[in-house]
């Protein structure tokens, strides 16, 4: 056990260690603590981290409860099970580590009295036979503490806990991680997810959506375009350059329309932020924001993403909601359990989302009609949107490489507030909407169990990690802060590790960690588990259906374009607000007709309500999700995690059956191999194919004729 | 026959029920067991079928321009509406039908014209096929403490039970008889489980007439009978199911529970659980839910919630827990009642017992279980599930609730039950269906009397010739949550209970998933199956030649070489590593890839299995659809055609393995 038991060496007086603890706040690249870094690395301690309490104690909500030590330091809160070796690989643990941030609530309980510590004025009067830790993940960590002569360590990692969280800071990043994953690795590597930040990298993933139209702007290259967008983005062939730098000029934020996903039927998916009001564009400048937004296709679908969509203070309030539900002592009362989980107004959010993804999905695959997501600040809802619009109509995004890639580029490089959306710089502008995307997500995974790569575990793991300071991915708004933040750390490995032989230059991207790089907190094992066994590419759900009937092919009149609002179509006379309007004041964001309400979605009507699908077909590779009430499901494994109760027993559904079913099939290979070939008998009997092996063994089996 | 007013109608439209606007033309056949309703388009010649005894309620609406729109609910949760052009026809379908769901006589029913092509040998053998003596003996009786007790014989003393009953050796026929004296329809305290480890158990009886004041002694003797059966505890747990206060409202009318202080040893606890009206309407309730055409989130919950369905199940569950942990835990008997015993006395001892015993969980453990505590105890059938015509008040989804308990169980423990949901949604569906004799009547002694195992077949034995259909691929019967007893936590928390979609919206397609792990697991554990199998038959083949090859000895051995690698490339890819070139031999093994068994298996999942396996079933054509979905939407899913059957298969793998 890395931290050592009772009487270790390590110095454990908080109170002496707190004045240091603000310097640590201070600068933003510690330096390692020279006065106990022998102490800090034998122990396995990240640079820059101290141990401020200890104490020995029993992790309980488990079965069997598990004895060890909890350990408050200035990054994270830790429980360390006796006998734990700490995996060589993972500076990090997925399942012991509570990062500071996380701590939504501290709870310490006595046989008397119970006293929640992090509300303001609380006080701790006496030690806690057992401390409570809820997470802002819906993470329970429950830990009694032994009694006999211990009782001042319990009261003082209490103490610790609750320091140490108001020190915190959201934006900070467990510093020196870079260096200790680096350290160990070869010069350059190579992100596990391309990060999108380098021509390169747009270019590739160009190409492999066979974007022919389209080129890599490099307009932005020094973020004086917009600081929210990313250095590269794809616009039309023909625009160029300049064009494209005046025409973003009158979107809000500078956030122009860029091409987020090329249907290969020939229709683009686009994306904009909201028209800039107030500028005065005159005919070429509304000239080229024409021509960006047609993108050379007569036939053009103006969305308004925030129409029925829920805005960012439902999405936090709802959240807000569903947390308060899923914690233990919520006083729900036992009958009311359902109409209260419909007041979290949650699940009825998903299904909205859902409902308006499989709408643009229609358009842009059955109906082959080029879309363009339009939000104010096409940062938030854009970003699900045209995420959900990938996962349901290209295979390719439901790989897990092909999942990763998606968020990288949809949410981090695209400019998704992760900061500010998680509650880092205060809670005015808090809202999870990148948590409502991953229960969509999940939503899409039980509802279409074989379509999907990655697993469950895979989305809780990537839901757990927003919370996780250990890269930068979700500890900034913008692909420049980020930037900016990683040439810093760069500097910071040259400076600080004589002993590291990075080359300098060229590769500054190269060290950037992510929160792809699993293997900081997950083990080989864990990462494993990402695979869903049930996922099967070669299966096709419709391609035994005849193609799609020329009737959803029909284009409409030429150079139409439309407005897509409350499922149905309304003729547009112009794209842009501003070139019949003489006056600029009277331009407002909702210049358009209101159209007439359907209450059929288009999906709806292109196949009849979801209860009737599968009986129509559907284009290949389309999934359409079903949004009525009885489809939308609660992700117990996600949000109530944190209920003792619901733990035991229940915790090992499916995917442990799955497992199971591995080892089951496992076995009986290795009873087949010895007769298949002796040379594999006689190396190693007791080698044993781990799961991925087995999976890939069992697609060979499965594809080996259609191969 | 004589009630079919009209035999056939032309011209009638089969709606959709959520999108009005696509209707199918076809023609509406009534016979003497169904309604066929089959489709004009030449191409599909889709039928729907529908047996009468399916038939909950018929509902003539008010015609329209279009014409005469007549609404069918089934009991199987199958909704049908058919717009019929004239208004006379109309009429009179819906009179025949009226007539024809509601039969007034057993002979009526489906199960007496159900001929399954069996020869009368294989009909008595399917009636054997569970045997309750058999399932005593399982339990570990009779013995030192608990005998067979003949005082029923010819139903003498209780007419609702059976003849074979489990008593306590010391309770002598005089201490029955006076009992059931003091009991409901004199249905006496009686063994309903007995828990070997420990020797506690689970008895049943109805309500004592206990009034205000009166007392018996045989009973007081009869439950201090039943704790000396169990040495190791003091007292018995006597659990009254019922509300307290319609237990107290029974006391007015000379019925009631037991007084603690007039029995020795006993703790008296009320469990509510709702009486069979309660339960009727909250289903109804919750069924107008699932009839939404399109249900938002808030109409869902808030009628979910509204129906009180999920409550009602949990409290079913909480009483099967707590007499679970009381036998199991605590090691004490317990009695079970409530007004009469035979409704929610048989849901809390059947969860009760299938959380204590593994074996409950299991294919036949299951039907045993149904046999034992809800067929052979006189549940009332043929009240509770309306086959033939009678009190609409008596009908009540008794039995639908402990089947929905079961699956409740199998969501949190889903590696404990050998079979699958199908299963259970079939064993409701045969409930209703009356093609099988099991489930008529309302008690033993009527199902002797009408002679039922020498007229109609038992469903237990079609089941079980087709238990491949029904098995849990999850299930491990070594698993450590699967043994001994299941441990539910007792805190409160009724989230654990999820509306039963692939139940009450079974007919919904669309609100299924569109792809079910169960299937392909089922599919995959299928194949790796088959794929021994030949793995067997090959090397018994590979060994034949071997010697035929030794034998003659101008044929080089190197021969066998490819023609064993061909045979094993299809069990496993690592031979790709060998150097030899094999590709043509892999080529040429086209039909029975892994992929192909892939298809052949979900083929005998789906079609070929609810075909033979279940003629009502699959003869609706909504089944068969979803058959067909499932079918191609098969983890191989591919080009094939599903036509192609193993047995060309095997020909043209012959064909290989002689070229080679």
């Amino acid at each position: 056990m890395w931290w050592g038991g009772r009487g270790q060496s390590f110095n454990i007086a908080p109170q002496k260690e707190e004045p240091e603890m603000g310097s640590v706040q201070e600068s933003r690249m510690p330096e390692p603590r020279s006065r106990q870094p022998s102490s800090c690395l034998a122990s396995r301690c990240l640079p820059g981290e101290q141990i401020l309490a200890w104490a020995p104690g029993v992790r309980k909500g488990l079965e069997p409860e598990l004895s060890g030590t909890l350990i408050c330091t200035n990054f994270r809160v830790t429980f360390q099970p006796c006998g734990w070796q700490q995996n060589q690989d993972t500076p990090l643990s997925s399942e012991y580590d509570f990062a500071l941030v996380n701590i939504g609530r501290l709870e310490a309980v006595s046989s008397l009295s119970r006293v929640q510590l992090l509300r303001p004025g609380s006080l701790l009067k006496f030690i806690p036979e057992e401390i409570m830790i809820h997470g802002r993940d819906f993470r329970l960590l429950r830990v009694g503490f032994e009694a006999g002569g211990l009782e001042p360590q319990a009261f003082q990692v209490t103490m610790a806990i609750v320091q140490a969280r108001a020190q915190s800071n959201p934006a900070q990043q467990y510093s020196g991680i870079t260096l200790s994953k680096t350290g160990q690795g070869s010069g350059s590597r190579k992100p596990p997810v391309p990060l999108m930040e380098t021509a390169e990298d747009w270019e590739t993933e160009r190409k492999k959506q066979a974007a022919r139209g389209w080129r890599v702007s490099t307009v932005n290259e020094r973020f004086d375009v917009a600081t929210s967008l990313p250095r590269y983005f794809w616009v039309p062939n023909r625009i160029l350059d300049n064009e494209v730098r005046r025409a973003f000029g009158h979107f809000h934020q500078g956030r122009g329309p860029r091409l987020s996903w090329h249907h290969p039927g020939g229709s683009d998916l686009l994306r904009c932020g909201g028209f800039y009001t107030a500028s005065d564009p005159n005919k070429e400048d509304i000239r080229a924001v024409e021509s960006m937004l047609q993108a050379g296709h007569s036939d053009v679908v103006l969305v308004d993403t925030m129409d029925e969509l829920p805005n960012l203070a439902d999405v936090q309030l709802a959240h807000l909601r569903l947390r308060a539900l899923c914690l233990p002592d919520s006083s729900v009362a036992e009958d009311k359990w359902l109409s209260a989980l419909e007041g979290t107004r949650w699940l009825d959010y998903i299904r909205a989302c859902l409902r308006k993804a499989s709408d643009i999905s229609v358009l842009v695959t059955s109906r082959v009609r080029s879309v363009i997501l339009q939000e104010r600040g096409d940062r938030d809802l854009n970003g699900l949107l045209s995420s959900l619009v990938q996962l349901l109509s290209a295979p390719e995004a439901r790989t897990l490489f092909g999942f990763q890639s998606l968020v990288q580029r949809e949410w981090v490089a695209a400019g998704h507030p992760f900061l500010t959306r998680l509650g880092g710089t205060g809670a005015s502008e808090e809202a999870p909407v990148f948590l409502l995307f991953l229960d969509c997500v999940w939503q899409l995974l039980q509802q279409f169990p074989a379509d999907f790569e990655f697993s469950e575990f895979f989305l809780l793991a990537l839901h757990d990690s927003v919370r996780v300071p250990d890269t930068l991915t979700f500890l900034r708004n913008t692909p420049w802060e980020r930037g900016k933040q990683s040439r810093q750390l760069n500097s910071y490995t040259q400076v600080y590790t004589p002993g590291y032989s990075q080359a300098p230059a060229g590769n500054s991207f190269n060290l950037q960690l992510s929160v792809w790089d699993w293997d900081l907190r997950y083990s080989n094992a864990q990462i494993l588990q990402f695979q869903n066994p049930g996922y099967d590419p070669e299966h096709c759900p419709d391609s035994w259906l005849p193609r799609p009937q020329p009737s959803f092919m029909i284009p409409g009149p030429p150079s139409s374009v439309w407005l897509f609002s409350r499922g149905a179509l309304t003729p547009l006379n112009q794209l842009c607000p501003w070139r019949d309007s003489p006056s600029l004041l009277a331009v407002s964001s909702r210049w358009l007709p209101r159209p007439a309400i359907s209450s059929e979605s288009l999906a709806d009507q292109e196949w009849g309500l979801p209860s009737h699908w599968g009986a129509c077909p559907l284009p290949p590779g389309l999934l359409l999700p079903g949004y009525l009430g009885p489809q939308i499901r609660f992700w117990r494994r996600c949000y109530l995690r944190g209920r003792p109760e619901v733990q035991m027993g229940l915790s090992s559904p499916t995917i442990s059956g799955l497992q199971d079913e591995l080892s089951h099939l496992q076995e009986l290979l290795q009873k087949w191999t010895p007769r298949i070939s002796p040379e594999v008998h006689s190396k190693d009997p007791h080698t044993i194919l781990n799961p991925t092996e087995i999976v890939g063994i069992l697609k060979g089996r499965t594809e080996g004729d259609l191969g | 026959m004589e009630h079919i007013r009209t035999p056939k109608v032309e011209n009638v439209r089969l709606v959709d029920r959520v999108s009005p606007k696509k209707a199918a033309l076809g023609t509406l056949y009534l016979t003497a067991t169904h309604v066929i309703f089959v489709e004009n388009s030449p191409d599909t010649r889709k039928e729907t079928w529908i047996l009468h005894s399916q038939i909950s309620t018929i509902e003539k609406q008010a015609t329209t321009a279009t014409g005469c729109p007549l609404l069918i609910r089934c009991k199987n949760f199958q909704i049908i509406q058919l717009i019929i052009p004239q208004e006379r026809d109309c009429h009179d379908v819906y009179i025949s039908l009226i007539r024809l769901a509601r039969p007034v006589k057993y002979e009526e029913l489906y199960c007496f014209s159900f001929n399954p092509m069996l020869d009368k040998e294989e009909r008595e053998q399917g009636w054997v096929l569970i045997d309750l003596s058999e399932e005593y003996k399982r339990m570990g009786l009779p013995n030192h403490y608990w005998q067979l007790s003949d005082v029923n014989r010819d139903y003498r003393v209780c007419d609702s039970y059976p003849t074979e009953l489990y008593v306590p050796r010391s309770a002598t026929a005089h201490i029955i008889v006076g009992s059931s004296k003091f009991r409901s329809r004199r249905r006496f305290p009686v063994l309903s489980y007995y828990y070997k480890d420990n020797h506690a158990s689970i008895c049943r009886s109805s309500q004592p007439l206990s009034g205000f004041s009166a007392r018996c002694l045989e009973d007081e003797q009869m439950l201090q009978a039943i704790r000396k059966a169990n040495p190791g505890s003091d007292f018995v747990y006597v659990v009254d199911t019922r509300p307290k206060l319609n237990a107290m409202a029974n006391r007015a009318a000379g019925k009631g529970y037991e007084n603690e202080d007039n029995y020795s040893n006993i703790k008296f606890q009320f469990i509510g659980i709702e009486n069979i009206h309660v339960m009727r309407n909250s289903l109804q309730k919750m069924l107008e839910v699932c009839e939404l055409k399109s249900p938002s989130m808030s109409d869902f919950l808030w009628g979910l919630e509204n129906s009180g369905w999920l409550r009602h199940i949990k409290a079913i569950m909480d009483a099967g827990i707590f007499i679970a942990k009381a036998v199991s835990e605590e090691g004490v008997s317990v009695l079970v009642h409530c007004s009469d015993g035979w409704d929610r006395t048989a849901q809390v001892c059947s969860v009760a017992s299938l959380l204590l015993d593994p074996h409950y969980r299991t294919l036949k453990g299951f039907m045993v279980l149904i046999e034992k505590d809800w067929i052979s105890f006189g549940h009332k059938f043929n009240h509770r599930y309306g086959n033939l015509d009678g009190d609409p008040k008596e009908i009540s989804p008794v039995i639908d609730q402990f089947i929905e308990c079961v699956w409740q169980l199998m969501e949190q423990f889903p590696c404990a039950f050998e079979f699958n949901e199908r299963f259970l949604i079939h064993i409701q569906h045969h409930i209703y269906s009356c093609q099988f004799g099991n489930f008529l009547c309302n008690s033993q002694k009527e199902r002797r009397e009408l002679k039922i195992q020498e007229r109609t077949y038992s469903l237990w034995a079609h089941l079980w010739k087709n238990r491949a259909d029904y098995l849990n691929p999850l299930f491990r019967a070594d698993h450590s949550q699967t043994q001994g007893t299941l441990h539910l936590p007792t805190a409160p928390c009724n989230f654990m209970y999820k509306f039963w979609s692939g139940m009450y919206n079974r007919f919904e397609k669309g609100m299924q998933p569109r792809q079910s792990v169960t299937d392909y697991l089922m599919a995959v554990k299928e194949e790796t199956q088959q794929l021994e199998e030949e793995l067997e038959a090959l090397e018994e083949r590979l060994e034949k030649i071997q010697k035929v090859q030794l034998n003659c000895t101008k044929v080089k051995s190197k021969q066998s070489e490819p023609s064993k690698h061909s045979g094993f490339s299809t069990s496993d890819n690592s031979i790709a590593n060998t150097p030899q070139d094999y590709s043509g031999n892999m080529k040429s093994f086209p039909s029975r890839s892994p992929s192909q068994g892939d298809e052949d298996s979900a083929l005998i999942l789906t079609q070929d299995n609810l075909k033979s396996s279940d003629p009502d079933l699959s003869a609706n054509s909504d089944q068969e659809s979803g058959v067909e979905d499932l079918s191609c939407r098969s983890p191989s899913g591919g080009e094939h055609a599903p036509s192609e059957d193993s047995g060309k298969d095997r020909d043209s793998d012959e064909a290989v393995f002689l070229t080679a």
